[in-house]
């Protein structure tokens, strides 16, 4: 671990995020949208353990990870039983069906 | 890096070696051939167990059944009878059935049977003898057998049948209700040594059995009987197991599988079941440890040898722990098995109330007793333990450790270790724990024998037995109806004979209100 | 571990769709966002090499635990130790020293999360209570009416009207 350069922590991270990105962007599954949501907070959780490692930052950025992930946790709990009421209300999870503001 | 990787002697005394004509092993390839070499070692655990297992529990179940069992391949004992298993499941057809959802159906048995297969790469199987040796080791191997409840759901969703979609979603409602207990009981030893290190948590338990973490305050001996039952729970075995509740469900989750697919999930289950009784008997039971203090006098230098160079001497000793170790964990296995042929099922409602309202509650009040246990003590006793049996405050540091902080000169911190206080007293305890159960005279002297009086009219009840719960493998002398003459299955047994159908003679079950019948 | 994915396990089998049904976006948006995604690619890993580290870089390890306590190091990966101090408030620095400020602890972040998950964990289970659904097909996507037995006790109704 001593000899791997920073930069390709930081680029694995970089490559999660983006994925979760292009999940969000393009994802027509309310579901597929939080799988999204997850990989990019991953992505970022990587990132901070990387400069943990390498940066003075220290065990600092580890405790900050620990919290993402609980707050990713509680997140998802939340957007899960949104998009059960969103199935609910339009009989599909196809987000682009929730296109009105009426009812 | 070198600490969680293949730890021990294996990738340590690889590096460097000379192959002649290539040259000496990097480090990194001497790494990973320690990975495939324990990779291999642990693909062997996984399918040893499984075939023990599944041997051991035909014998266990006919045994209890009062029949034999497996009595033809391979000899007296059918051995060789999980061999016949598995060749008889391969060359099954491998059905998909028309409704299911074909790559999550196919993708079921593997999810699971990876779950289990990771947890055992964070399983001391003796002193140092582990692939990772991780300092959370504890938590990484709960966090992985969690990972078995996805499988099972897969499989119950993807296999398109009302049965198994039953099974599969009580099975993960029971599951992950399981978790919470269970994590709260395995933390419970923790306490008590302060490491989530497998290999500190054994080392802890060095010496006579008082040592023992059950022994170490009346909270871990409660923890560690409530680790049992949850971990029973958490394996989907008896009295636990609707998710396969062949009388009820059919199969539950894995009622659309056959052949190769069927056997993965019992693969995974036994090795399941196995890693879960060697947490047990690592957390509670002394790891390694026989209890008996000579054998850690001798061989405790031996293990403490440095870790660097093979060492024949040091090899030997921690194969004998690898032996207790791996005694302790079969035992309880079988004890594992045992309730499952002798308890009736729980109804689904039941298992989750058990859980919810009961152990849950419970393993808090016992975690909460467990912490505070030290503060306790140490105002009751004014802080001097020393006439307590074992180390009751906890306050020792294993002896690596002290090693590695008396080499290290500059320690500020005043080492509360008491291990030149160990108490080693004179005697000897018993060692195995879990005691083979103690047999009992039959028709000792002065107890009237009872004969059999064979009515027409008598209640159907199983030939030559009097009581389901006394099954021998002869007929055997009937005994009063008194509770001098209850056999120790009797009274293990005797609150759900009450609750037996079949009770045709109560003799070993207690007084009844049921008068005799014959046999 | 295995909670959340069987919450999202849950929610995927809640919501499937049926056998004949496939979401499917367009390949003109799979492509447009596959150019978003490179784009945004391309940035961030310019920025990983264009920026200099080096500055920041210190030496391997975190800062060592005191070597009398004769726990595993942190530097070889076993941060558990002093996470768990951390979460407390105690920084394992300043075990032993009788500096009267401690360096920061995470012990109010911690209690403020865990009071966080109950409120979150209520209101999703509040969120997903099970309420009734009219399912009244409707010419021109109407759409469904819930019908809810709330707080206020009459039921809310409304009608839903083939307008469209």
């Amino acid at each position: 671990m001593d000899s791997l350069p920073l930069s390709w922590f930081l680029l694995v991270g970089g490559v999660l995020f983006v994925c979760g990105v292009v999940c969000m962007a393009t994802k027509r599954n309310g579901i597929g949208v939080l799988m999204g949501v997850e990989l990019v907070l991953n992505g970022a959780n990587i990132n901070f353990v990387a400069f943990s490692r390498y940066t003075p930052l220290g065990i600092h950025g580890q405790v900050i990870a620990l919290f993402v992930i609980v707050l990713a946790a509680a997140e998802a709990a939340i957007a899960l039983a949104i998009v059960l009421n969103f199935y609910n209300n339009h009989l599909t999870i196809d987000v682009d069906k929730g296109d009105e503001l009426q009812g | 890096m070198s600490m969680l990787l293949a730890a021990d002697t294996i990738g340590g005394s690889l590096v460097g070696l000379h192959i002649p004509g290539v040259g000496n092993l990097s480090e990194s390839a001497a790494y990973a051939i320690a990975a495939i070499i324990h990779a291999v070692l642990l693909f062997n655990v996984f399918g040893l167990a499984a075939f023990v297992f599944i041997w051991l529990e035909r014998k266990v179940s006919g045994r209890i059944q009062d029949r034999l069992g497996p009595t033809r391949v391979g000899g007296r004992f059918g051995w060789l009878q999980s061999l016949a298993d598995g060749v008889k499941l391969i060359q099954k057809e491998d059905l998909v059935p028309k409704d299911a959802d074909a790559m999550l159906f196919r993708l079921a048995p593997f999810m699971v049977c990876v779950a289990s297969f990771a947890a055992l790469i964070l399983l001391p199987f003796s002193d140092g003898w582990v692939p990772v040796a991780s300092d959370i080791g504890l938590f990484l191997l709960l966090a992985f057998l969690s990972l078995e409840v996805f499988g099972i759901i897969l499989a119950g969703y993807s296999s398109g049948s009302k049965w198994s979609l039953f099974g599969g979603m009580r099975e993960a409602a029971q599951m992950v209700s399981y978790e919470i207990p269970l994590a709260i009981c395995a933390l419970i030893p923790v306490i008590a040594v302060g490491t989530l290190n497998f290999d500190e948590i054994g080392e802890m338990q060095q010496g006579w059995f008082g040592n023992w973490l059950i022994f170490h305050d009346p909270f871990t001996f409660l923890a560690y009987f409530m680790y049992f039952t949850v971990a029973t729970a958490s394996c989907k075995r008896a009295p636990f197991d609707l998710a396969e509740a062949e009388s009820e469900l059919v199969g539950g989750f894995h009622t659309e599988y056959s052949g190769m697919r069927w056997s993965f999930f019992f693969l995974a289950e036994y090795a399941s079941m196995f890693v879960v009784s060697m947490v047990a008997a690592i957390l509670f039971l002394g790891a390694w440890h026989t209890g008996l203090s000579f054998d850690d006098r001798l061989l405790g230098p031996l293990r403490n040898l440095s870790t660097q160079d093979f060492n024949g001497y040091r090899y030997l000793a921690n194969l004998f722990g690898l032996l207790v170790l791996t005694a302790k964990g079969t035992v309880l296995v079988f004890v594992q098995m045992w309730l499952r042929w002798t308890l009736p099922r729980l109804r689904i409602d039941q298992v989750m109330t058990t859980c919810l309202k009961y152990l849950v509650p419970i393993s808090c009040f016992l975690f909460l007793g467990a912490a505070v246990w030290p503060l306790g003590l140490a105002l009751a006793t004014g802080g001097h333990t020393d006439w307590l049996p074992g180390h009751a405050l906890g306050d020792r540091l294993p002896h690596r450790l002290t090693q590695r902080a008396a080499a290290a000169p500059s320690a500020e911190q005043k080492i509360p270790s008491k291990l030149g206080k160990t108490k080693k007293t004179g005697q000897t305890g018993m060692s195995a724990p879990s005691a083979a159960p103690a047999s009992r005279a039959e028709g000792g002297p002065g107890i009237p024998v009872w004969r059999p009086v064979v009515a027409k009219d008598a209640r159907p009840c199983l030939p030559r037995r009097c009581c389901f719960w006394c099954l021998r493998s002869r007929p055997a002398a009937a005994r009063w109806r008194s509770f001098s003459a209850r056999t120790w299955r009797g009274w293990l047994f005797g609150s759900s004979c009450r609750s037996a159908r079949r009770r045709a003679c109560s003799f070993c079950c207690g007084p009844t209100s049921s008068v005799p019948r014959s046999c | 571990m295995g909670g959340t994915v069987v919450l999202l396990i849950f929610g995927v089998m809640l919501t499937a769709s049926g056998p004949y049904l496939r979401i499917r976006t367009s390949l003109g948006e799979l492509v447009l966002a596959g150019g978003v995604g490179i784009l945004l690619f391309s940035m961030i890993y310019s920025t990983v090499y264009l920026a200099d580290w080096s500055r920041l870089i210190r030496g391997p390890g975190l800062p060592a635990v005191p070597s009398g306590l004769g726990y595993n190091p942190a530097d070889e990966g076993n941060t558990a130790r002093p996470i768990g101090m951390k979460l407390i408030g105690v920084s394992l620095n300043d075990v032993g020293s009788n500096s009267a400020s401690l360096s920061a602890g995470y012990l109010l972040p911690f209690e403020i999360v865990s009071v966080h998950l109950l409120v979150v964990l209520i209101g999703a289970a509040y969120l997903a209570r099970a309420k009734r659904r009219i399912v009244s097909p409707v010419r021109g996507g109407g759409g469904v009416v819930p019908l809810e037995r709330g707080g206020n006790g009459a039921p809310r109704k409304e009608l839903v009207e083939s307008a469209k």
